[in-house]
C-alpha cells in the first residue's frame, strides 16, 4: 500500500520519460543552425561556390592566423570556391585525419608528415597531383622536395616544409675554452667534456628519434647509402656503422656524462630546445627554425651553426630531413578547385611569407633566391643560406620504399637506445635485438 | 478464478494505453542505440575482423587479432602493470581517504574550508592535473627537483619521468592525487549517514573508540566501501589521460597500461585489429569483475 501511494507507477514513469524526451523530438525536427530555409534552397544551390576544407597541422602559435590570412586571400581572389580552415595540433592530427578518412569525411586538402603521405598513399587515400598541378608549375620546386613526395613515379603531396638540420653551438663558451667549431664526433666529445658543468650547463643534447638519425648519417658520411635498410629490406641498424653511431651517443651519455639527464625520453621541442634557449646547453643539433626562435626567445645568445658532425675527419658532412607535405584526399569531390587552392597556397608570394614566418627552408627555388628571403641586412640570412646549401645533399628520412611498419620500427630503435642508456643492455646486444625485431616484423627472418 | 491475460494481450493493452509515451521515447532509445550499442558492436565486430591500416574491416570472422595479441611479448608486462596501477592506486586511495573522511566527520574549526580544499584536485580535469604535475616532475626545470635540492634531500636532479620505476610511481601518485578526494567525500557521506543513536547505544554499553569503529563504523560503511572501490578500480583500469600526458607509456612500454597500450597499437602502430581485440578483452574483464564484485556484495548483504 505504501509503495502504491509513494512509488512511481509504470504509467507515470512513462509520462515523465515521454515529457523528458519531447524536447529531443522537437530538437530533431528543427532545422540546424545556419541551414537555409527550405524554400530558398533550390535555385541558389547551383550558383553557390564549392566549399573546400583544409585541415592544417599546427606548427606554432601563429599557424592559425597566418594560414587563415592566406585562406581569406584565396576566398577573395575567386568565386568558384570558398575554403574553410581547421587548424589542429600535431599530436592529434594524424588520428583525426585517419578517423575522418576512414569515415568518408576526408578534408579536401590537409598537411602532415611525409610519412603520413606514404601511409595514406599506400591505402590509396591521396590523389595524384602531377596532372592537376602541371609540369610548368612543379618546375619551380627543388627536385629533392618533389622526389620526396613521389611514389612510383607519381606526385602525391606538395612539399610544405623542408627541414635540414645543423649543429648549434655557443660561441661564447667555445671561445672561453679555446675550442674550434666542432666538425667530428671527437670534436663534439672534447668540447662537451670541456664545457659541461651540470646542472648549470650540459655539454651536448642527446635524445632518441632525430638524434639517432644524426649519429647514423654521421657514421656513414655524405655520398654513401644512408638508408637504414639493405637492398633486400633487412634492417642495417646493427651494422658496423649502426653500432658506431649508437656507441658515440652512448659514450657521451654514459662514459663522459656530458649530455642532459635521461636522454631516453628527451623531446627535442619540449626538453632540448628549451635547455639550449635557457643557456643550459652548449651544443644542440636541431632544425632550420632555430635561428628564428633564438632571435625571439634569446636574442642576446652568442651562437653559430656548423654542419652535422661526422665520425672521421675525411668524411663529407651529410644532412637529413623529414619533409612535410600538403596532400589532396582521394575522396575530394572537387579536385579541380582543391588544385586551384594548392596553386594559390604555393605561389611564390605565399611561400615566401610562410618561409619567413616559420623560419623554414623554402621548397620553391625562386623563393630561396628572393632578396626578401636572403636579405643581406638580415642577421639570419647566413643561416638561411647555410640550409639552402645543405638541402642539395640532404637525405630524405621517408625515402621509399618506406615500410608500413615505419613507426613501429622507429620505436624498436628508440627502445634499444633506452635499454642501453638505462644500463640494461650493451650497444651491440640492444641493436642486434632491435634489428631482429624489425626483420621479424617485416617477415624477413 | 479468472485466467491471467496472455503476454500479447497485455502488450496490446499497454501499447493502446501509452502509445504516445512510447513514440516519444523513440529518440532516446535511438540515441542509446547509436551512442552506446553501436560503438560496442562496432568494437566487437572489428576485433573479429581483418583490418587495414585505415581502420577499415576487410573480412569478418577471424581470431587472428586475438592470436596476435596473445603472441605479443609485451602483453604479460602490460597486464602486470595494469593490475598494479588499478589495484595499487585504489588501495592507496582507500588508505588515505578513509582516515581523511573520519577526520572530516569530526567537528573542528575550519572543517568547511578543509572539505573545499580537498575537492580542488578532484574538480580539476585529469588532463590539467597531469600537465601540471608533468612540469613539477620535469627533470631539469621541475619545481620538485629544485625544492628537494634546496632543502638538501637530493644532490643531483632526479629525472622522475625518465626512469621506469620513478615514472610509474609518479603516474600512480598523480592518479591517487586526482581521485582521492572523490573517495574521501563519498566515505564522508557514508559516515554522515550512520544513525548517531547506534553510537550512543554503544557508549551506554561501555564500548570504547576502537570497538565503536570496528563494530559500528566498519560494518555500516561496508556497502559504501564496496561501491566506491568497485567504481574506482574500473576507472583506474580505464585510466588514460594521466599516463598518456605524463609518460606516453615510456620508457620501453614500462609505464603503459592496457588503455594506453591499445591506443598505441591502434593509432601509432596501425594494428587496429589488435587494438580492438585488446579493447574487447578489457571490456570483458571489467564486466566480469563488476558482476563478480556485485554478486559478492549481494552475498554479504544477504548473510
Amino acid at each position: 500500500m505504501q509503495n502504491q501511494k509513494n512509488g512511481l507507477s509504470r504509467r507515470n514513469f512513462l509520462k515523465v520519460m515521454a515529457m523528458a524526451s519531447a524536447p529531443l523530438v522537437l530538437a530533431a525536427c528543427a532545422a540546424p543552425a545556419g541551414a537555409p530555409a527550405s524554400g530558398t534552397q533550390g535555385g541558389a544551390a547551383s550558383q553557390a561556390p564549392v566549399e573546400l576544407r583544409f585541415v592544417a597541422m599546427d606548427y606554432d602559435s601563429r599557424m592559425q592566423p597566418d594560414t587563415q590570412a592566406v585562406m581569406d586571400a584565396f576566398n577573395k581572389s575567386q568565386t568558384a570556391s570558398t575554403v574553410k580552415l581547421e587548424v589542429v595540433g600535431w599530436p592529434d592530427g594524424r588520428n583525426l585525419l585517419l578517423t575522418q578518412i576512414s569515415g568518408g569525411q576526408a578534408p579536401d586538402i590537409f598537411n602532415g608528415s611525409g610519412q603520413w603521405c606514404l601511409e595514406f598513399t599506400s591505402a590509396k587515400e591521396t590523389a595524384p597531383l602531377d596532372d592537376l598541378m602541371g609540369k610548368e608549375f612543379l618546375d619551380n620546386f627543388w627536385e629533392s622536395g618533389i622526389k620526396a613526395m613521389t611514389v612510383d613515379g607519381k606526385l602525391y603531396g606538395m612539399p610544405y616544409f623542408l627541414d635540414p638540420r645543423g649543429l648549434y653551438y655557443r660561441t661564447d663558451l667555445f671561445t672561453e675554452k679555446g675550442l674550434k667549431a666542432p666538425e667530428t664526433w671527437a670534436d663534439v666529445r672534447e668540447a662537451a667534456k670541456a664545457i659541461s658543468n651540470p646542472p648549470d650547463i650540459y655539454g651536448f643534447g642527446v635524445g632518441p628519434d632525430d638524434y639517432w638519425w644524426y649519429a647514423w648519417i654521421g657514421a656513414i658520411g655524405a655520398g654513401n647509402d644512408l638508408a637504414p635498410w639493405t637492398q633486400d629490406g633487412h634492417s642495417r641498424i646493427a651494422s658496423e656503422e649502426g653500432i658506431a653511431a649508437v656507441q658515440f651517443l652512448t659514450d657521451i651519455v654514459l662514459t663522459d656524462k656530458t649530455s642532459q639527464p635521461s636522454p631516453q625520453n628527451a623531446n627535442r621541442d619540449s626538453d632540448l630546445q628549451p635547455l639550449f634557449l635557457g643557456k643550459k646547453m652548449a651544443m644542440l643539433e636541431t632544425g632550420s627554425w632555430m635561428p628564428t626562435i633564438i632571435s625571439h626567445d634569446a636574442p642576446d645568445m652568442q651562437y653559430d651553426l656548423a654542419q652535422l658532425p661526422v665520425a672521421k675527419a675525411d668524411m663529407k658532412h651529410p644532412n637529413v630531413f623529414w619533409p612535410d607535405a600538403v596532400m589532396m584526399a582521394n575522396q575530394s569531390k572537387q579536385k579541380e578547385q582543391a588544385a586551384d587552392l594548392l596553386k594559390f597556397m604555393f605561389n611564390a608570394e605565399n611561400r615566401l611569407q610562410f618561409a619567413l614566418q616559420r623560419g623554414v627552408i623554402p621548397e620553391r627555388i625562386d623563393v630561396g633566391k628572393d632578396p626578401k628571403y636572403v636579405d643581406p641586412n638580415d642577421p639570419l640570412t647566413k643561416y638561411k643560406e647555410f640550409y639552402v646549401k645543405e638541402l642539395a645533399t640532404a637525405h630524405n628520412v621517408f625515402q621509399t620504399p618506406w615500410p608500413a611498419t615505419g613507426s613501429e620500427d622507429q620505436t624498436s630503435v628508440t627502445n634499444a637506445l633506452a635499454h642501453i642508456w638505462l644500463g640494461e643492455m650493451s650497444v651491440a646486444d640492444a641493436l642486434t635485438a632491435a634489428a631482429k625485431e624489425i626483420d621479424t616484423r617485416h617477415k624477413l627472418t | 478464478m479468472l485466467a491471467r491475460p496472455g503476454f500479447l494481450h497485455r502488450l496490446r493493452e499497454e501499447w493502446a494505453e501509452n502509445q504516445l509515451a512510447y513514440w516519444l521515447l523513440v529518440p532516446s532509445i535511438l540515441g542509446f542505440a547509436i551512442f552506446l550499442v553501436f560503438p560496442i558492436a562496432n568494437m566487437i565486430v572489428t576485433a573479429f575482423s581483418d583490418v587495414d591500416i585505415m581502420a577499415h574491416p576487410t573480412h569478418f570472422g577471424t581470431f587472428q587479432n586475438f592470436i596476435d595479441l596473445a603472441h605479443d611479448e609485451r602483453m604479460p608486462m602490460i597486464i602486470r602493470q595494469t593490475c598494479l596501477y588499478a589495484f595499487g592506486t585504489v588501495l592507496i586511495e582507500v588508505i588515505i581517504a578513509f582516515p581523511l573522511a573520519l577526520i572530516l566527520n569530526t567537528h573542528f574549526p575550519g572543517r568547511s574550508l578543509a572539505k573545499a580544499l580537498l575537492l580542488i584536485p578532484w574538480a580539476m580535469p585529469y588532463a590539467v592535473s597531469a600537465i601540471t604535475w608533468k612540469w613539477i616532475f620535469h627533470g631539469q626545470m621541475g619545481s620538485l627537483n629544485y625544492l628537494l635540492s634546496e632543502v638538501g634531500i637530493i644532490k643531483d636532479y632526479v629525472v622522475w619521468l625518465g626512469n621506469p620505476g620513478t615514472a610509474f610511481a609518479a603516474a600512480m601518485f598523480v592518479e591517487v592525487w586526482s581521485s582521492v578526494a572523490f573517495m574521501a567525500i563519498t566515505f564522508l557521506a557514508g559516515l554522515q549517514g550512520i544513525p548517531p543513536h547506534i553510537y550512543d547505544a554503544a557508549k551506554m554499553d561501555g564500548a570504547g573508540a576502537w570497538q565503536e569503529f570496528r563494530d559500528m563504523t566498519v560494518p555500516q560503511m561496508r556497502n559504501v566501501f564496496m561501491i566506491v572501490t568497485l567504481l574506482s578500480i574500473i576507472w583506474a583500469f580505464r585510466s588514460f589521460a594521466v599516463i598518456w600526458i605524463l609518460t606516453k607509456g615510456d620508457p620501453i612500454f614500462r609505464t603503459d597500461i592496457a588503455a594506453t597500450y591499445l591506443y598505441k597499437l591502434a593509432f601509432e602502430f596501425r594494428h587496429f585489429g589488435q587494438g580492438f581485440a585488446l579493447s574487447v578483452c578489457l571490456f570483458v574483464v571489467l564486466t566480469l569483475f563488476s558482476v563478480i564484485y556485485t554478486r559478492l556484495l549481494g552475498a554479504q548483504e544477504g548473510a
